[in-house]
């Protein structure tokens, strides 16, 4: 698939989650989103640490539901001292936020396990973006490895020398961290003119005219594709804002 | 004469400093010249690269003082992108220099801009590929090429653009020995279809293979300028300038001093065997080596079928079995990758076992936190610039005593006493950041030194350091080793571990496949060379001269086991 419909799926998986709040169409979507993980071939094993994430974003979704909100419905089973409660509503409400938030992940994590960087930067040329914006991404997608690199190293060197990260006052560990930047700021400034020296001695200038290795042609599936999400992200739309067909069961609330 | 380049009475100060970095170069190179240029660190190399190559004055503020021609033209006046068609240079640093995110991609850059068209570029890349033996890595990302590949894809990227001279500013600084190989191989094969080549390099044996001439570079000034032969003839005084000759030179400088001979001197293996007049080995030193001692001591650190998996799967070491006493003096080589700076993370307790148990000082690393671990085992990074994180020299030795909770009285005391060992007296208040890269790595060495660690892991004492740099760490390391410290080195320059170490320990994919005193070790070449580690060019050569002949590891050895018939 070319990256351009892949980079539509991500922005589409996000924004019908956003835009729908009824419950059902989010099991059709996170279903969906399984269905595409297996055309994906996306190995399962890879994914723990996601499973993990969502793990912590539904209990973090839950209790702030079940502790905060006060969301009418016909029976209510606890009330708070502070004036919030839970009703069968607030439990139903509570499942279609994990499921968004559910969806909203999975789907990142599908496309970012079937998306290279390389193919972020290549769909941006088919886009015909300024080629010194692609060269920006290029760089910071290189720069972004290696600044991580050198952060782990630094910050074991830190370590080595007695230095707990996780211990102390916020302003302390702030202080600890600002010293692995002393360092990180200086490799990074040396990598920063070898780096310039080879872009020039390879004839870099923004001024001339260049010509591209690759051609980024989109086919009509690519294409049909791309429309038939941003149709699919209108058409939820409107039918959440303007039918209402997709807003959560009782909306507007009435106590 | 024809020359690809010529400097005259150049001299170039950059605009923060104020002293001349190049001061009246004077210099011609020869069209498919190889010049070699060799220097201590700090002398103006990578300047005088920078100049050649019209990056300076271009990219750089400075002052300038009389001209860079590049086929005719000045640097000073022609465009940069003019000057890149006919010269191109290739960094140290594999990482910085790769700018895209293939390889197909970073041979695609230079001829990009150009403004080439598709079908010219197919071609050119293809031929570039071929030359530097890359075809296979045409999909590659960065992150998945070897340091060498990285250098050949620099080098390819240059060579599609079809410039006439290629300048390499010690290209092989940062690699592994297969590394190193794989890209004088290349260097090689661009010689001899016709190029002008200028290398910066320490690996002086690896250099007089294939250089016409050498100069060193001393100070911002061309010092000396000769063939290989007669530039290393001068040992004694390229070694006060901090050159390593080949130890083969050196052999015959020996020679030559102490039995009043006038002998040529050789600059490689072969040159030597054919040079040589005809040697013996001393009877009283014709005995065979033994092989690695048992330890009396109890071991300080004990490893037992260590396995260690990365987060992404990769196996790094598997089934490490590893005695380490008190006192010893241990290298561990091997190629990149081979696992060696993961074994000793687990050391120092970085990394925790996957399988396998790592006790350190009686105390498994599993329940043992890293920073005590710290206060009895130092570990000295490759680059210092990882390790020095604070604003002076001072503050620098004293941030892991203040994390120890040690009065102000007695901080100063040990920070006074730590700088004057390893040589930064008076160095208390200046910027970390301004100091030289030996004098960053004594640093680093000092701050980890400082904590009174009984154990000391330094990563690649030597890499991009001349030879004095170089013998200072050393030097150090022996001093502590005197001490009953104990010192583990990793390493790739096999020249340091015979010359130092008593231990050697060979990794390969994980697995440790040779544990021998390193005579032993470097007695068994062809187990060596399945680790593509070669021995020093000292023990080969003796090697060569008497494969019955105990091994030998220095030059001194050398002289007192062979004798002139």
């Amino acid at each position: 698939m070319h990256p351009l419909p892949k980079i539509a799926l991500l922005l589409a998986i996000n924004l019908v989650a956003l835009f729908n709040e009824s419950p059902v169409p989010f099991v059709l979507l996170i279903a969906l989103i399984a269905v595409a993980f297996m055309i994906g071939k996306v190995p399962v094993t890879g994914l723990s640490k996601f499973v993990v994430v969502v793990i912590i974003a539904s209990q973090a979704v839950l209790i702030s539901y079940l502790l905060g909100s006060a969301i009418p419905g016909k029976s209510v089973y606890i009330r708070y001292p502070w004036g919030t409660y839970v009703s069968e509503m607030t439990l139903l409400y509570a499942a279609t936020m994990v499921m968004r938030y559910t969806s909203m992940l999975l789907g990142s994590t599908l496309i970012l396990a079937t998306t290279s960087d390389r193919d972020i930067i290549y769909g941006f040329a088919t886009l015909r973006v300024p080629f010194t914006i692609g060269l920006m991404l290029t760089l910071a997608f290189r720069t972004t490895t290696i600044f991580m690199e050198d952060f782990q190293k630094v910050r074991d060197a830190m370590i080595l020398r007695g230095t707990n990260f996780f211990e102390g006052s916020i302003a302390t560990r702030t202080k600890r961290y600002a010293h692995v930047f002393t360092s990180l700021v200086v490799i990074a400034l040396r990598r920063v003119m070898e780096t310039t020296y080879a872009m020039e001695a390879k004839g870099f200038s923004l001024a001339k005219k260049r010509t591209y290795l690759h051609r980024y042609d989109i086919g009509t599936g690519d294409i049909g594709l791309t429309a038939f999400l941003i149709f699919s992200v209108v058409a939820v739309y409107l039918l959440r804002y303007h039918f209402r067909v997709l807003a959560f069961p009782g909306w507007p609330l009435r106590s | 004469m024809d020359y690809a380049l010529q400097v005259e009475n150049f001299s170039w100060r950059y605009a923060i400093n104020e002293r001349w970095s190049l001061e009246n170069v004077n210099l011609s190179v020869r069209r498919g010249e190889f010049l070699a240029i060799v220097g201590p660190s700090g002398a103006g190399k990578s300047t005088l690269c920078l100049s050649l190559t019209g990056l300076i004055p271009h990219l750089t503020r400075g002052t300038i003082k009389g001209r860079v021609l590049v086929e005719g033209q000045d640097t000073f006046t022609t465009p940069l992108s003019q000057i890149t068609r006919k010269v191109g240079i290739v960094f140290q640093d594999p990482e910085s220099q790769f700018i895209t995110m293939s390889v197909e991609d970073e041979i695609a850059f230079p001829l990009e801009n150009l403004g080439l068209p598709r079908q010219v570029m197919i071609e050119r890349i293809n031929n570039a590929m071929d030359e530097t033996r890359i075809s296979e890595l045409k999909e590659k990302y960065p992150h998945e090429l070897s340091g060498g590949q990285k250098q050949r894809v620099a080098i390819a990227s240059f060579l599609a653009l079809r410039p006439d001279i290629l300048v390499l500013d010690e290209p092989t600084s940062d690699l592994d020995p297969l590394g190193k190989s794989e890209v004088f191989a290349v260097l090689a094969g661009i010689k001899a279809a016709g190029k002008t080549l200028i290398v910066v390099e320490h690996n002086t044996e690896e250099l007089c293979k294939y250089a016409d001439r050498i100069i060193l570079l001393y100070e911002g000034r061309i010092r000396r300028e000769d063939t290989p032969a007669q530039f290393f003839s001068e040992v004694r005084s390229l070694r006060e300038e901090g050159v390593y000759p080949p130890q083969v030179c050196e052999f015959v400088h020996v020679l030559n001093s102490r039995t009043g001979r006038n002998l040529t001197y050789p600059t490689t293996l072969e040159e030597a065997s054919r040079l040589l007049p005809p040697i013996k080995t001393k009877d009283s030193v014709r005995s065979g080596h033994v092989g690695r001692s048992a330890q009396v001591a109890d071991a300080i650190v004990s490893i037992r079928g260590l396995k260690f998996t990365y987060p992404d799967g990769t196996r790094a070491l598997d089934g490490i079995g590893l005695d380490i006493c008190q006192g010893e003096y241990l290298a561990i080589i091997g190629q990149n990758a081979s696992g060696k700076t993961t074994l000793v993370k687990h050391l120092v307790g970085l990394l925790k076992p996957t399988e396998g148990d790592v006790k350190v000082f009686g105390k498994s690393t599993l329940k043992t936190k890293t920073t005590e671990l710290a206060t009895r085992i130092g570990y000295v990074y490759q680059n210092p610039d990882h390790q020095l994180f604070c604003k002076t020299v001072y503050e620098e030795c004293a941030y892991g005593l203040q994390n120890l909770g040690l009065g102000a009285e007695e901080i100063r005391t040990k920070v006074r006493e730590v700088l004057a060992r390893v040589g930064l007296e008076g160095f208390d208040e200046t910027d970390t950041f301004l100091l030289g890269k030996g004098q960053r790595q004594r640093l680093a060495v000092a701050a980890s030194l400082v904590m009174g660690p009984e154990v000391m892991i330094v990563d690649e004492p030597s890499t991009g350091q001349d030879m004095k740099q170089s013998e200072g760490i050393m030097g150090l390391l022996d001093s502590l080793n005197r001490e009953a410290k104990t010192i583990v080195i990793v390493t790739h320059n096999m020249r340091l571990v015979a010359e130092h170490a008593k231990r050697v320990v060979v990794m390969m994919r994980g697995k440790i496949i040779l544990d021998d005193d390193v005579r032993s070790a470097f007695s068994q070449p062809s187990l060596l060379k399945e680790a593509y580690i070669v021995p020093p060019q000292i023990t080969q050569l003796a090697r060569m001269l008497d494969p019955q002949a105990r091994t030998v590891l220095t030059t001194d050895e050398m002289f007192s086991t062979f004798e002139l018939e």
